[in-house]
């Protein structure tokens, strides 16, 4: 199904923030990973039921760069002031990868916020026998099979002297590394995950090769009431590979 | 910061921002091994970055790379340099944009500038890199007085030289260091002393 994005860009704390909303209903915001190449059109069933919002988190896509964004809780603090800016006062919340490390950090913090949390392959824990790959040490022409299973999903690869698509990567990657060069976990985090007492669903490309599946025992032993959904044949890009997973997180927000 | 403190040098490839931070605090600039023009419009940006922030811009704040290599004629120097110097552009400075670049290493302002341009590591044009570049060979003389003209035109009292490169074998290394030390210094020291006389005789009349 197309859906039609509306980008719409506000200025957050002195930051431009660029925001992309489809749909009517509730509120349901989904915080991306580290990189934006894919776009968004996996999303677009959510917007059947939901007011859906994307935002940009600062240093991806079209919101501005903001240097002193070096950790989650900086993140946390910067969708503080968008939520009350946007007037919402509770919503339900999408985390996937860095975004999930972001969204759960988040709901240690503002539980009462949130009516639900959807956590898709999230970073942030570390789990010793299952480690999250250091994406820094990944060639970026080696990257495809680290990302999905059914690599069509991908599209074409980029061309290598495309120098905007160059320069866009490197600015991702330059924001991604401002939090997650040393590591891709924050190992305080188990420590509060208790504390996320809103109805918590994980879903989890079962081949996951950036962040194990395996990891989900960790979290489920952290949020005991939380959910597992795992999904087959797929990889971290288990929302782009498997639109029965798009569908699965809808019905789970909306029941 | 301690005070007082030694001197301190930025070491940068050419980013504006780097130079920035070097004038503010009133701190040297020292350029890697980059083309000339490059290098002086990099200078040109800290002597008045500098004077911006308050700080005297002195010749010893601009710093400069330098391939180097005394023998006998200018033949021999070529015959005896050419091979190690092309070791390191093509084989010990061959990297991809991942490790030249990591995330973060530059603004990405700087990397559409650089990756639109042409690559500047991993080729070799004998011809480009001795004429666009800080190389010199030859004979003493020579030597001398392409130094002296180039820490004139850079505004810098601080070229700093390498002797050995590449896969260079120690017998050249100990042969071009000994023939600057014995040929070339003396040469620079007597061009700076010229320099220095009217100085020294207006000194000497004001003394009478």
């Amino acid at each position: 199904m197309a859906v039609h994005w509306k980008s719409e860009t506000v200025t957050v704390n002195g930051n431009k923030t660029e925001i992309l909303t489809a749909g009517e209903g509730e509120p349901l915001m989904f915080w991306h990973g580290a990189g934006t190449g894919g776009g968004w059109d996996f999303a677009a069933p959510w917007a059947e039921k939901f007011k859906v919002y994307i935002p940009l988190h600062p240093g991806w896509g079209g919101s501005a760069d903001d240097t002193s964004m070096t950790g989650m809780q900086d993140y946390v603090m910067h969708y503080l002031d968008l939520l009350d800016q946007l007037k919402i006062a509770k919503f339900s919340l999408i985390g996937f990868s860095m975004g999930g490390w972001m969204a759960a950090t988040f709901a240690t913090q503002h539980a009462e916020k949130l009516k639900k949390l959807v956590l898709v392959g999230p970073a942030g824990l570390r789990v010793k026998e299952h480690p999250t790959t250091d994406l820094f040490k990944i060639k970026p022409e080696e990257i495809a099979p680290y990302l999905a299973e059914n690599l069509a999903v991908l599209g074409p690869p980029p061309d290598p002297h495309d120098i905007d698509f160059i320069v866009n990567a490197y600015r991702e990657q330059t924001s991604f590394a401002r939090v997650a060069w040393e590591r891709v976990y924050d190992s305080k985090l188990p420590k509060y995950l208790h504390r996320i007492t809103v109805p918590t669903l994980l879903v989890w490309g079962k081949q996951d090769k950036l962040v194990p599946s395996a990891q989900e025992k960790t979290w489920t032993k952290l949020i005991p009431h939380a959910q597992v959904k795992m999904f087959e044949p797929a990889g971290h890009l288990v929302l782009n590979e498997k639109p029965e997973a798009v569908r699965a997180i809808l019905e789970f927000l909306a029941s | 910061m301690q005070k007082p403190h030694p001197k301190i040098a930025i070491v940068g490839t050419g980013s504006p921002e780097t130079i920035q931070i070097a004038a503010e605090r009133g701190f040297a600039y020292s350029s890697v091994f980059v083309p000339i023009v490059q290098q002086e419009k990099t200078f040109k940006a800290l002597r008045e970055a500098s004077a911006k922030y308050g700080h005297d811009f002195t010749p010893d704040k601009a710093m400069f790379n330098v391939i180097v290599y005394v023998a006998e004629s200018e033949a021999q120097a070529e015959r005896e340099v050419k091979d190690h110097i092309r070791y390191f552009f093509e084989d010990s400075t061959r990297t991809t944009a991942r490790y030249l670049n990591p995330p973060g290493y530059i603004s990405a302002e700087q990397l559409r500038i650089r990756a639109s341009a042409t690559a500047s590591h991993g080729g070799f044009d004998w011809d480009a890199l001795t004429q666009q570049w800080r190389i010199v060979y030859g004979t003493a003389e020579h030597v001398a007085n392409t130094l002296g003209k180039w820490c004139e035109s850079a505004n810098s009292s601080r070229p700093l030289l390498h002797h050995h490169i590449g896969d260079m074998p120690h017998w050249k290394v100990v042969k071009n260091m000994t023939l600057f030390a014995e040929e070339v210094i003396p040469r620079l020291r007597k061009g700076k002393r010229k320099e220095a006389a009217p100085a020294r005789e207006r000194a000497l009349q004001a003394a009478k």
